[in-house]
């Protein structure tokens, strides 16, 4: 997707240099939140103030969650059915092997280090600590990551 | 009702302000609040929901808080999903950026950044943990169970090594479970 919102931006509409832009990718990439949403809505001010926020948010959310709610109500109205759990029993492994998948592509830039196999392997180790409280803790992920955020503050470019 | 607005606003602002590292590292904290801290879903329907929207284009987020804002209280809660999960940080980015483009020194943020992406493959890998049961039957269920590995498997090579796009595998695990009877 950020491919496209570069060529709306850049290109067809001309609301900033491709430098520009890709300086802006770098802030949204360091900011929390959806990266597409905040670039919609970044540009949208820029365009045309607090409306054009909206509608450049509008414009991105709305055709897909008007989609997924039809697809919702199509869900709700027929799941008791066999042949639509039969479909569902089929989906759902498939869906665990997608979220392994973004998990597994998320890994690299996780676990990178210039520090070679020792940056690697304190990584390797905080992935597995972190998975352990998060799995036998009530402890909230909003917390891990703020403590995510603490051991890379303090470790700096020592890994 | 009003309740229900209120929460799925902050609810979905809170999954947002803490989503470093784009719709990866959000997943995780959506099904916290939506499973766990709200039970608006059922771990199953989460997991179903999720399966819609990777067959959709756009933002991950977004369309799951209209999906779960629309079951929860209607249109208006889909609108007070959708407006916590993209105001508090589009301000924040308005305020911040600026600041964060002149800065010489981006290192602390940087720095704290490089310590969160591995708490967000731990939280992905967790979720992906948590559902398997659901998604593939516990292991007294293997004799009965296997073809759901297979079709695990098989996704995960095809989109991990070819890169297959999501919707195909969707539709191609959706005939499979039909065709093999899964759903028993």
């Amino acid at each position: 997707m950020i491919p496209l919102v570069r060529i709306e931006a850049v290109k067809t509409n001309s609301w900033l240099s491709d430098e520009e832009f890709m300086e802006l990718y770098a802030v949204a990439s360091s900011l929390p939140g959806p990266i597409s949403t905040n670039l919609a809505g970044y540009f949208g001010f820029r365009v045309a103030g607090p409306l054009g926020s909206l509608a450049a948010l509008l414009g991105l959310t709305l055709p897909s969650g008007v989609a997924i709610v039809a697809l919702g109500g199509l869900y709700a109205a027929t799941k008791d059915s066999r042949l639509v759990q039969d479909a569902l029993a089929g989906v759902r492994p498939v869906v665990i092997a997608l979220l392994l998948g973004v998990a597994i592509a998320f890994a690299p830039k996780a676990l990178q280090s210039l520090r070679g196999r020792a940056g690697w392997l304190l990584r390797a180790t905080l992935v597995a600590a972190a998975f352990l409280v998060a799995a036998f803790t009530p402890a909230h992920p909003a917390l891990l990551i703020v403590a995510g955020a603490v051991v890379g503050l303090v470790l700096r470019r020592a890994w | 009702m009003v309740t229900s607005i209120f929460e799925l606003f902050f609810s979905f602002a809170r999954v947002t302000l803490f989503g470093f590292g784009g719709g990866p590292s959000m997943i995780p904290l959506v099904r916290t609040e939506v499973v766990d801290v709200r039970g608006w879903l059922s771990p199953e329907a989460f997991l179903d929901a999720f399966a819609f929207g990777n067959a959709l284009p756009g933002p991950i987020v977004t369309k799951l808080a209209i999906y779960v804002g629309h079951q929860v209280a209607g249109w208006p809660g889909a609108a007070a999903a959708l407006l916590g999960a993209t105001l508090p940080t589009l301000v924040l980015i308005l305020l911040v950026a600026q600041l964060v483009m002149r800065a010489k020194d981006n290192g602390a943020l940087q720095a704290a950044i490089a310590g969160i992406r591995p708490i967000v493959v731990a939280l992905l890998l967790l979720v992906a943990w948590d559902f398997a049961p659901n998604a593939l039957g516990n292991f007294t269920e293997l004799a009965t169970a296997w073809p759901r590995w297979v079709i695990a498997a098989a996704s995960l090579y095809l989109t991990v090594r070819h890169d297959v796009h999501p919707v195909v595998l969707i539709i191609a695990g959706a005939g499979a479970g039909m065709i093999l009877g899964l759903g028993a």
